[in-house]
């Protein structure tokens, strides 16, 4: 039935879309109840009762007619905003008005009906029951359209079934009357629709949920009105059984009928009597039960559910706090709320995430369907930036909406959207109910309280978040640092002859400077300074390598270049896209007086050595060479090229990582290769670890106490010479050094 | 900590100029960047450095992470217009020994439009 109904209403609400169609349909029915009017007074002054054809026919008018009243002005009522003691007033000043005009009509004189042809009997009784027929035909119109918000609030889908079998019940059993003249019983299946429909309306009628949220002084006026309300229902009662809301039947031999008095309206049509006696019927069930829920806060019917899911809101509330740690479970138990709360059938929550550079909230999760649907239901972000804006927002009849793209049937009848902010997140709830205007204002209400601590939870979530972020770099890094510590030689190879000094120093935090120095034998060492490009556990990582690899090809091969090559091919397959390691590494034989230097793309070592040599100076070995993982095919190998050096006592050779000579001073001034260079000659004469502090110490005089961007590391040797070793006579050339490929 | 990139097109190129300090705060965006003009599409990129102030080694990085998927979708990455310091780091790794490193933008161009036979018309 719930999943015909859309169409089926939808087609009857076709000639109800434009203003010129409902004009037609308004004169439609005034013409219905006029016919019904002048030609009840007809054949009443005539004295001929109608054919049961024509007496059929105009009952069906009377009620076809009284529906397309009732269908108008619901559409007008809409537009209304009925509240609840409005609602409460206009039935029962509608119900007294009636019990008034009854009255009058009745102390003016008596009405009488014949018995046989039950026409009335005079022009008196003619009149008297056309007007109070017509009457409480649109005064049970004007009480239903009034009672309606409230029997129906926060249409819930089993209070709009119950009430459109009420309504289509009382219309069927109204109908079955028809045609049937006032004397006669009704037949079975008016009174079996007939119970139907009040007990559908009377399970309305008990739903007290609009009415209970009266409070302070609207709840006395409400404890006025409904007490009034169920004054007016009595008064009708009585007027209508009583002697003067009734005409008198003339005639002989009724003893069978048992009656000797029946209501004007019978005399006019009896389905409008049947029908008002429904109406009266809900009206004061409803109007009762009203007074005491507001008297002794007796819980409607419908409240109930209504408290436990308030219950089970702040339950929900109180374990969106237990959630803080799982950001998925947090989402899910946000959408989850209000459809556990009972205010929505479904639900879901859009949130932008800014850390992904985008600021268009996108789904996140959804209760009561599923994320795909959700997705697809509505334009999330326009929604949300209409919220933004204007505060919560309610679409009362969805699927009319641009950004909603819904059909009637998705399920998707009402649409809350509810402002949700998080820290930089933000985004909405959205509460949707199957029904078309389902949200109430305190729906909405509760739905912000909702959304507020939903808001405070997603942020308490961002912050741990960010907290265990921080805490977990802050581990990996001293991981990291760890790692890379005991990645440095602890000691360095004591070689007769060969002075040696290391430093290093990170920036702020793991940096990518690795240096090493191992023995290879008793007069000779391999020093090694590289950078890793990045930072972090991942530099850590290809240090790590690249110890393993220099600690086993040191032991392989003497050749500079050789090694770089097999770290070169080591690498090549751990490196990441885009990772590189620059690198240099020198050979030093304290026997031979010899050094050999393999450059790959790192920054070239300096030589100082006494200028008052012929062969004296100072030089920047650069070699060529291209650093670690720029190429992994056979390129490296073809441009790597060696640098021997023979030695001279005195000589000074300094492998460093581009933070020394990048340090700037407060002007922005690098401090250079050449000045390096200059200082390393200008300080040859000093002992290798004098030599490093010396080169500390100008760094930080040149970067003159600015925090330093980038790692330094620092390896420096120093040869005295041996006296086994001859000291080698001054080269003839200007340079004692020779450049060669490294693979010839 | 300024940096911005600039995109223009110039014959075959798509030419991107940042500007400022490429080093690991702003490698991202010089990244998203070069990504941005892949995914469009292109893939004869050119890179104009004259408005590079320092490049660290995250940002050589980046270069070398983009130069073998714009060659493996048929086009390249080329440098062009270093300042004399920046070329300098470019040049101690050995960059100019494997990547295409022009004086002027014109240059690297010129070598796109040479590789790209004109559309028939």
């Amino acid at each position: 039935m719930h999943a015909l109904a859309p169409p089926v209403l939808r087609a009857l609400s076709v000639p109800l879309a434009t203003r010129s169609r409902r004009g037609v349909l308004w004169v439609l029915s005034a013409a219905a109840l006029a016919v019904l009017v002048v030609s009840r007074a007809a054949f009443g002054l005539v004295g001929v009762p109608p054919t049961p054809l024509t007496h059929t026919a105009l009952d069906v008018m009377a009620v076809g007619g009284l529906g397309v009243v009732y269908v108008l002005l619901a559409h007008r009522t809409r537009e209304l905003d009925l509240q609840p003691l409005r609602s409460l007033g206009l039935a029962t000043g509608a119900l007294l008005g009636l019990a008034v005009l009854q009255l009058a009509i009745g102390m003016s004189r008596t009405g009488h009906v014949r018995a046989g042809t039950w026409l009335p009997a005079d022009v008196w009784t003619v009149g008297a029951s056309g007007v109070i027929g017509a009457a409480e035909g649109l005064v049970a119109v004007t009480v239903l359209l009034t009672l309606r918000p409230l029997l129906l609030y926060q249409r819930k889908p089993a209070v709009v079934i119950a009430w459109r079998v009420a309504l289509g019940a009382a219309a069927v059993a109204a109908l079955a009357l028809a045609g049937r003249s006032a004397a006669l019983r009704a037949p079975v299946v008016s009174m079996v629709f007939d119970t139907l429909s009040v007990l559908a309306g009377l399970g309305l009628a008990l739903r007290q949920g609009a009415v209970s949220t009266l409070d302070g002084r609207a709840r006395w006026k409400g404890v006025g009105l409904a007490l009034a309300l169920v004054g007016a229902v009595i008064a009708v009662q009585i007027v209508r059984q009583g002697e003067m809301g009734s005409v008198v039947v003339d005639g002989t031999g009724l003893s069978a009928l048992a009656r000797d008095r029946i209501p004007y309206v019978y005399l006019f049509c009896r389905p409008i009597g049947a029908l008002f006696s429904f109406v009266l019927n809900v009206a004061s069930v409803f109007a009762v039960a009203a007074l005491l829920a507001l008297l002794i806060g007796l819980p409607g019917a419908a409240s109930p559910s209504q408290r436990a899911g308030e219950r089970r809101a702040l339950q929900s509330l109180a374990d969106l706090s237990g959630r803080v740690f799982d950001p998925a479970a947090l989402a899910a138990a946000i959408a989850r709320g209000p459809v556990e709360a009972g205010l929505a059938d479904s639900a879901w929550l859009a949130l932008s995430d800014p850390s992904t550079g985008s600021l268009v909230p996108v789904v996140q999760a959804a209760e009561g369907l599923t994320l795909e649907m959700a997705r697809g239901a509505a334009d999330a972000d326009a929604l949300v930036r209409s919220a933004r804006t204007d505060g919560a927002l309610v679409l009362a009849r969805a699927a009319a909406d641009h950004r909603v793209h819904v059909r009637p049937g998705d399920g998707v009848g009402s649409l809350a959207i509810v402002p949700i902010v998080a820290g930089a997140r933000s985004g909405a709830l959205m509460a949707a109910r199957r029904s078309a205007d389902a949200y109430e204002a305190e729906d909405l209400l509760a739905l912000e309280t909702f959304a507020g601590q939903a808001g405070l939870a997603l942020s308490h979530a961002g912050l741990f978040a960010e907290a265990l972020d921080r805490e977990r770099l802050a581990r990996e890094l001293a991981l990291a640092r760890e790692v890379q510590q005991r990645l440095f030689p602890q000691s360095l190879p004591e070689v007769t002859g060969l002075g040696l000094a290391a430093a290093e120093r990170p920036a702020r935090e793991v940096g990518g400077d690795y240096y090493d120095a191992v023995s290879l034998g008793t007069d000779c060492v391999g020093l090694l300074v590289a950078d890793v490009s990045g930072k972090g556990a991942a530099a850590a990582f290809y240090m790590a390598e690249m110890k393993g690899i220099v600690q086993a090809a040191s032991r392989l091969t003497r050749s500079p270049g050789e090694l770089l090559a097999q770290a070169n091919e080591a690498l090549a397959s751990s490196l990441g896209r885009g990772a590189f390691v620059s690198a240099v590494y020198a050979v030093v034989d304290a026997e031979a007086g010899t050094v050999a230097v393999g450059r790959a793309g790192h920054c070239p070592p300096i030589l100082a050595r006494d200028p008052a040599r012929p062969d004296g100076g100072r030089w920047l070995l650069r070699g060529g060479g291209l650093a670690i993982g720029l190429d992994r095919g056979p390129r490296f190998r073809q441009l790597l090229r060696e640098q021997a050096v023979t030695l001279a006592p005195g000589d000074a050779l300094v492998l460093y990582t581009d933070g020394v000579v990048e340090v700037r001073d407060p002007d922005g001034e690098e401090y250079g290769y050449e000045r390096m260079a200059d200082f390393v000659a200008a300080h040859r004469h000093l002992s290798a670890l004098e030599l490093r502090d010396a080169l500390l110490a100008e760094h930080r005089s040149w970067a003159q106490g600015a925090d330093p961007l980038d790692d330094l590391t620092l390896l420096v040797l120093k040869w005295d010479g041996r006296p086994d070793v001859a000291v080698p006579s001054p080269m003839p050339g200007p340079s004692p050094i020779t450049d060669r490929p490294a693979f010839p | 900590m300024n940096f911005s990139v600039a995109f223009r097109r110039l014959g075959a190129a798509r030419v991107l100029a940042p500007e400022g300090e490429l080093d690991a705060h702003s490698a991202p965006e010089f990244e998203a960047a070069l990504q941005k003009a892949l995914d469009d599409g292109d893939t004869c990129l050119v890179v104009d450095g004259s408005g590079l102030d320092y490049v660290s080694s995250a940002g050589l990085g980046v270069f070398m992470a983009f130069v073998e998927p714009a060659r493996d979708a048929g086009g390249d990455l080329k440098v062009a217009a270093l300042p004399p310091r920046v070329f300098e780091v470019f040049d101690l790794l050995g960059f100019p020994q494997v990547f295409d490193v022009t004086d002027t933008v014109e240059a690297a161009v010129a070598q796109f439009d040479a590789a790209t036979p004109p559309e028939a018309a």
